[in-house]
């Protein structure tokens, strides 16, 4: 499991599983593919494709685990524009839901999550740490919060 | 490794098994995003999307093998438009890859045909394997996927991303 702010109920840790399953696929594209880069797409300048391709493992790995382990701000922010990735284009996913689901889920990384843009992440980036706090209990239930964070346009901040 | 017509480049068998993982990653999207249909899709009737899950999986353990499988006619038709749906967002892809069908597919069907599959689609049979692939495995990709059939005019990417 990963620090989030609350509890996660399965259908957001299936969506966050499944959205890493699907960058790291999108890492291994083969040649006739040429040109498409997911790493590019999502601005992420700093890492080379293998870099981001560990770094979404290292993510899925931690989110799989019955222990609980800490992001890093660079991980945190990689993995939000993976999900903001998997919901662009989507038809039946408001616009705001990646806002909604930072707001709701996303643990506070302050200046560290703008470093993916300006810098290369560092070697703990790459490694998993235990977070040894508990997660606070998750005050909705997962069905309303479901639709709140990727039905409802007004989101929630 | 599947029977195919010939023994596949290294290029093709990437394609398969990026393809698989592809569907089978389809198969496994959250159910409360609205997804397409992969039965429409893949044109196959009264199957569920755990059975094309499970079909890829077998055909993708299959393909990775070192022993030769025979998939059933069926399986072959169903692999054919898995690949095709993992074309379809590869814009550089030339849209005639007819050629791949020609070179590699043992079988063909048409696309508008349903696929209904059965049980023994979902078994691979050890076979011999395929015969040695003549062609040049650097010259092949273009072949099957950047060549507009029949007019000769090569749509192969340049190194700035541009088609030639």
């Amino acid at each position: 499991m990963l620090n989030w702010k609350k509890m996660p109920h399965q259908w957001f840790r299936k969506l966050v599983q499944w959205s890493l399953y699907r960058a790291i696929l999108e890492c291994d594209l083969p040649m006739c593919f040429a040109g498409r880069s997911l790493r590019r797409t999502l601005v992420l300048d700093h890492m080379t494709n293998d870099n981001f391709r560990q770094m979404c493992e290292t993510i899925l790995l931690a989110s799989k685990s019955a222990q609980c382990h800490r992001l890093t701000g660079y991980q945190a922010e990689v993995l939000y524009r993976v999900l903001g990735w998997v919901f662009n284009g989507r038809l039946d996913v408001v616009n705001v839901a990646i806002a909604s689901v930072e707001a709701a889920y996303f643990p506070e990384t302050g200046a560290a999550a703008a470093a993916c843009t300006f810098t290369a992440p560092l070697p703990s980036d790459f490694r998993l740490e235990l977070f040894d706090g508990r997660l606070p209990p998750n005050g909705i239930d997962a069905d309303p919060e479901m639709r709140l964070l990727l039905h409802n346009d007004v989101g929630i901040n | 490794m599947l029977q195919w017509k010939v023994k596949p480049h290294p290029w093709f068998r990437a394609l398969v098994r990026w393809s698989l993982y592809n569907m089978i990653l389809e198969c496994d999207a959250p159910d409360y995003f609205n997804n397409p249909s992969l039965r429409g899709e893949l044109n196959v009737a009264d199957t569920t999307r755990g059975n094309i899950r499970d079909l890829c999986v077998q055909l993708l353990e299959g393909s990775q093998s070192t022993t030769c499988y025979q998939p059933s006619f069926r399986a072959f038709a169903v692999l054919n438009r898995v690949i095709y749906f993992a074309l379809s967002n590869a814009h550089d892809v030339s849209d005639d890859t007819d050629v791949i069908e020609e070179f590699y597919f043992p079988v063909w069907l048409d696309p508008s045909e349903v696929i209904t599959l059965g049980s023994q689609d979902y078994a691979l049979v050890v076979v011999d394997p395929p015969p040695d692939n003549p062609r040049d495995a650097t010259r092949e990709p273009e072949e099957c996927l950047y060549l507009e059939r029949g007019e000769g005019v090569a749509v192969y990417p340049n190194r700035a991303g541009r088609l030639l």
